[in-house]
């Protein structure tokens, strides 16, 4: 814990230790960045099966089951997006 | 070289929706990084305020641009709330892509959908509309999992001018997320203390 009970960053890096930031590039340039992120992203994850699997058919197949887990997981946080919440009893108190 | 096939499924379905008199606004991979967060996601998320009488010309319109629906019926109501999900495969990209089109229903998301800023795309091809920062935010506490809340976080540390905080907690405390909201906040800025919420 930090003084005064605060606590330390856990899920991203402390501002510390964070990468540096991408404010400073302009905004069509962040999401260009963010595109070839998803391209070298991909690229691992395709060359991953490439290397398990010794058929296109086999690595297509993997790809198809691998997007298939992907869409099964993130698709329940989307509908609980989608839902909201209903305020709690005290809360924002 | 780069494909950038994400951009171009968000490119594509953007043009298709447009034929549709709707307001809607880009919230997955593309908002977190216009907002200054870029990380691996390939979630090509639309929110769309469209009442569902008029799904099938949204379908038809993306059918159109290539678009092929993931379900029959496309439209797939699950806890009552509405996603049409979409398989699209752009030239030169390895993977196919998913673009997930939102039912907006709810008073926050329409409000969100009209807050929405335009965003240039790469290569001056156009532009998206984009939730604002603060919604963003609320969008990625309500999908609640621990890369969305991690993505809260980044967007409220890289984003604290842009951020309408009068809006932003009353908004928190009416969809119930004050306590994630104080853990954001610890996250995103350890040595502040939390703002009062009440």
């Amino acid at each position: 814990m930090y003084a005064h009970g605060m606590s330390r960053s856990q899920l991203i890096p402390a501002p510390e230790f964070a990468p540096p930031s991408i404010a400073h590039l302009s905004p069509a340039d962040r999401i260009l960045l963010w595109a070839r992120m998803v391209d070298e992203g991909d690229r691992f994850i395709y060359d991953g099966f490439r290397r398990r699997y010794a058929t296109e058919a086999e690595v297509q197949q993997a790809v198809a089951e691998w997007l298939e887990r992907r869409s099964a997981e993130s698709t329940p946080a989307k509908i609980r997006m989608l839902k909201g919440r209903r305020p709690q009893v005290h809360d924002g108190e | 070289m780069a494909s950038e096939g994400v951009l171009a499924t968000l490119r594509a379905g953007w043009e298709a929706l447009d034929g549709i008199s709707a307001l809607k606004a880009v919230i997955g991979g593309l908002a977190l990084s216009a907002w200054n967060h870029a990380r691996y996601t390939r979630d090509a998320d639309v929110l769309v305020a469209i009442p569902v009488d008029q799904v099938d010309r949204l379908v038809a319109a993306l059918a159109a641009a290539g678009f092929h629906p993931r379900h029959s019926p496309p439209l797939r109501v699950i806890e009552t709330q509405g996603i049409i999900q979409f398989t699209f495969q752009p030239p030169g990209s390895l993977m196919p892509f998913q673009l997930d089109v939102l039912l907006a229903e709810t008073a926050f998301q329409q409000d969100a959908l009209v807050r929405a800023v335009p965003r240039p795309l790469p290569g001056d091809e156009g532009e998206v509309m984009v939730v604002r920062p603060d919604d963003l935010l609320v969008i990625k506490l309500l999908a609640g999992r621990i890369i969305d809340r991690a993505d809260a976080a980044m967007v409220l540390r890289e984003n604290r001018d842009s951020i309408d905080f009068d809006r932003l907690h009353r908004v928190i405390a009416e969809q119930g997320l004050s306590e994630d909201y104080r853990a954001t906040w610890l996250e995103a800025y350890p040595s502040e203390p939390v703002p009062d919420l009440s």
